[in-house]
């Protein structure tokens, strides 16, 4: 169970979903993948995106306007 | 940046908008109403993480249509309500004539919306929360926005601005209705069903 880190900070949308889905790919199944983004915007597609394909995330605001999304490959 | 830091400039900004507002109010309550309802739009706006940018991008790039949907209810609530102003005060309608430009206009605007990360409302929405990564693109808008207004005369003479349509002018007021509620609902449908595939 691998935890692979994506520092996505200062990246605009739809930057930051594309960088998501091309590491998601790369997971194996039960991997973790942390993402650190300053971008509200990005942080709502990327949860949705997760819903949409069925996938566990949590999401943590670690500082004043930047979040930690962390997902897990189910 | 810590919080306490944070508390200090937003009391600082409080006090200059009130300081705006009460500028305002000495300049008519009308003004005054206007800086209330700017202030609720713009909350909206930041809470609800309302992006026109992202709806197109969602739409086209992730096959996402939520927000897309949403900015037609948006369009739809909208023009609801303008209708029924004018129905009410017997205005001509404010319709702004379009022509040649607006296509490669709209082409303009949606690359560089798409470019700078936001359009001009959410720009300064994000400017407002403290993204300053959008500072260069408010200093954009107002060079072209300048640029524009420069060359106004040019864009609305009759040869480059020809068509005016006023809806309830052509169809009557009831079948405009309809007829603006049918297609926002047809797009709705639309999208919704494309969004399935």
């Amino acid at each position: 169970m691998a935890e692979i880190y994506l520092d996505l900070v200062g990246l605009i949308c739809p930057v930051p979903l594309l960088e998501t889905k091309k590491k998601f790919n790369e997971l194996a199944l039960g991997d973790v993948l942390v993402i650190e983004t300053e971008h509200p915007r990005a942080v709502r597609n990327i949860m949705d995106w997760a819903w949409r394909e069925g996938n566990a995330v949590d999401v943590d605001e670690t500082n004043n306007g930047q979040w930690r999304v962390v997902l897990k490959k189910v | 940046m810590d919080k306490s830091g944070g508390v200090l400039i937003s009391i600082i900004i409080v006090m200059i908008s009130l300081a705006a507002a009460a500028v305002f109010v000495g300049r008519g309550a009308a003004l005054a109403g206007v800086l209330c309802v700017a202030l609720g739009l713009g909350y909206i706006l930041q809470r609800s993480r309302f992006c026109i940018a992202s709806a197109y991008t969602d739409l086209l790039v992730f096959k996402d249509g939520a927000l897309f949907r949403a900015v037609l209810v948006f369009i739809l609530v909208s023009s609801m309500g303008f209708f029924f102003v004018e129905l009410i005060s017997h205005r001509e309608g404010y319709v702004v004539p379009f022509g040649w430009p607006t296509v490669p206009g709209a082409l303009l605007f949606g690359a560089g919306m798409v470019l700078a990360g936001g359009c001009a409302a959410g720009t300064i929405m994000r400017l407002g929360e403290g993204y300053i990564l959008f500072i260069p693109v408010l200093v954009g808008l107002i060079i072209g926005s300048t640029l524009g207004a420069c060359h106004y005369p040019f864009w609305s003479s009759d040869r480059v601005s020809r068509y005016t349509v006023f809806l309830p002018d052509l169809v009557g007021w009831a079948e405009a209705l309809f007829l603006q509620v049918l297609i926002i609902a047809a797009l709705w449908l639309i999208i919704k069903k494309w969004e399935k595939q």
